[in-house]
């Protein structure tokens, strides 16, 4: 009886010994055990939720989308690479001869400077000055000369204003058939003031097209085509009165300039 | 024996300068940047359907028709007649003037109204080229330079002009386009502030041309619309 105890509780030691001798080699084991008592529990969530996410799956399939979050690295999708020209995080200097294409009056000749800064390849800001000269056309002085006033005449003499400038459109053009020539297309929706000659400033909404062709990575020939819209304060006699009276004159200008355009820094490809 | 070959041999050591240091590109006597044209215009014809403004008439009704032929000798050289047929009657401040708005009277209606504008022109196209607007969509265009000469019609006399200017086409097909023209015309014609055409110079009705001074006008023009090429 006495041995058959001792037997027992050898044994029982000796199983517990082993139990813990296997724990430590395999620490896990322990929750593998846990693991094991919940999975009865478990499964069948797990089980749903691979469900939910097949039929989604297939769904997205069928209707032949793709999931955006798996393209992550793709994202930056650049059609057209390595631009001859590119403007993005670059600032442009714009110079040139303006000419006022729609004054029947007065000659409007002048010069027009411009700074910008190209956000995107697409999306840019640009602050400008032009200054005109002013001198008149031979009915003006044909005018005069019969004692027709025309002090009611708007004439401007100098714009300051800032634009968005958008460049949606890129091409490529042959010059003679011999080089190929790089160009973008922008339009410009702007907002400035306009000094004309009787000492008013006139708030002016206006509207740019240009284009850039590009002669270097950084030296670009540039026209742009502004229309400005505003209303002009005006002193004018009439048959009636010998005072000049003041009043309003809806006046459009449409403004054509030539120059170059220097970007910088150095561009940088993508 | 075979070592003697070997023995023979020397080894040739060249200087920096002596070496080639930049690559070259053959260049080519007549290059040709576009082999394929998709709008070709070589010996073809365009037909020009336009609205036409003269931007800088001062007295006058400056809207009207313009039709424009051209024919294309080569992909640069060719020949164009340009028509711009005008509405007649006074403008926003010919009108004015007439009323008395400008401190006193005075009636442009009274001379005679330029009529129509038709000139030859020699037109050189320089640029051709093309643009994507979209994924699916290019467009072709062609930039080109022209001068020419003409006349211009006064209800009852003609005038020498002479222009030059720049006319730039997009081309959604090989057969048709959009057309924009900015031309700079100078022409004679009778100068309308040389009589007092008003109750003070005693002229009430309309003058002829010859009763007014010439005098040289310079004026900016701008057709727009469509052509069509055949």
């Amino acid at each position: 009886m006495k041995s058959f105890f001792q037997i027992l509780i050898f044994a029982l030691s000796m199983s517990l010994i082993s139990s813990m001798s296997l724990a430590q080699d395999n620490p896990e084991s322990v929750y593998d055990d846990f693991e094991l008592e919940l999975e009865p529990i478990n499964e069948p969530q797990k089980k749903s939720v691979k469900k939910k996410k097949r039929v989604a799956k297939r769904r997205q399939a069928k209707r032949g989308k793709v999931n955006s979050l798996k393209l992550d690295p793709y994202k930056d999708i650049v059609t057209l690479q390595r631009k001859y020209l590119p403007k993005t995080e670059r600032f442009e200097l714009y110079g040139s001869f303006t000419y006022g294409l729609n004054n029947a009056f007065y000659n409007n000749i002048g010069a027009h400077i411009s700074a910008g800064y190209y956000f995107t390849e697409k999306l840019g800001i640009e602050a400008s000055y032009e200054f005109l000269l002013d001198s008149e056309r031979e009915i003006t002085k044909g005018l005069e000369k019969i004692d027709i006033d025309t002090r009611s005449l708007v004439i401007p003499e100098s714009y300051y204003g800032v634009a968005l400038k958008w460049a949606p459109i890129y091409g490529k053009l042959a010059w003679l058939n011999e080089q190929i020539l790089h160009f973008d297309f922008y339009i410009a929706p702007s907002i400035g003031m306009t000094q004309t000659a009787i000492g008013g400033s006139e708030l002016t909404y206006g509207f740019s097209m240009g284009q850039n062709f590009a002669i270097s990575q950084s030296l670009a020939v540039r026209w742009d085509l502004r229309v400005g819209l505003y209303t002009a304060e005006v002193e004018e006699l009439t048959a009636n009165s010998n005072t000049p009276v003041r009043s309003s004159s809806p006046t459009e200008d449409v403004l054509f300039s030539v120059g170059l355009s220097y970007f910088l820094p150095e561009a940088k490809y993508r | 024996m075979l070592g003697a070959g070997t023995a023979m041999a020397d080894t040739i050591k060249l200087t920096p300068e002596e070496l080639s240091l930049e690559t070259v590109l053959p260049v080519f006597e007549y290059p040709a940047v576009v082999k394929n044209r998709r709008v070709p215009i070589k010996g073809r014809f365009e037909l020009g359907l336009m609205a036409g403004f003269i931007l800088t008439e001062p007295l006058y009704t400056n809207t009207g028709f313009a039709l424009s032929g051209t024919y294309n000798f080569t992909e640069k050289h060719g020949v164009n007649l340009f028509g711009l047929f005008l509405s007649g009657g006074l403008s926003a401040n010919g009108e004015r003037l007439r009323k008395g708005g400008f401190s006193r009277e005075f009636d442009p209606s009274l001379a005679p109204f330029l009529e129509n504008i038709i000139l030859a022109n020699y037109v050189y196209t320089a640029y051709y080229g093309k643009m994507s607007l979209s994924k699916k969509l290019v467009v072709n265009l062609s930039l080109s330079g022209l001068a020419g000469l003409g006349m211009v019609g006064y209800e009852d006399s003609q005038f020498l002009a002479m222009q030059l200017g720049v006319s730039q086409r997009f081309f959604f097909s090989k057969h048709w386009g959009i057309n924009f023209d900015i031309r700079l015309l100078g022409h004679q014609g009778p100068d309308p502030t040389s009589l007092d055409l008003s109750s003070n110079g005693n002229i009430t009705e309309k003058q002829p041309s010859d009763a007014f001074e010439e005098t040289f006008f310079l004026k900016t023009t701008l057709a727009a619309g469509l052509v069509i090429l055949f």
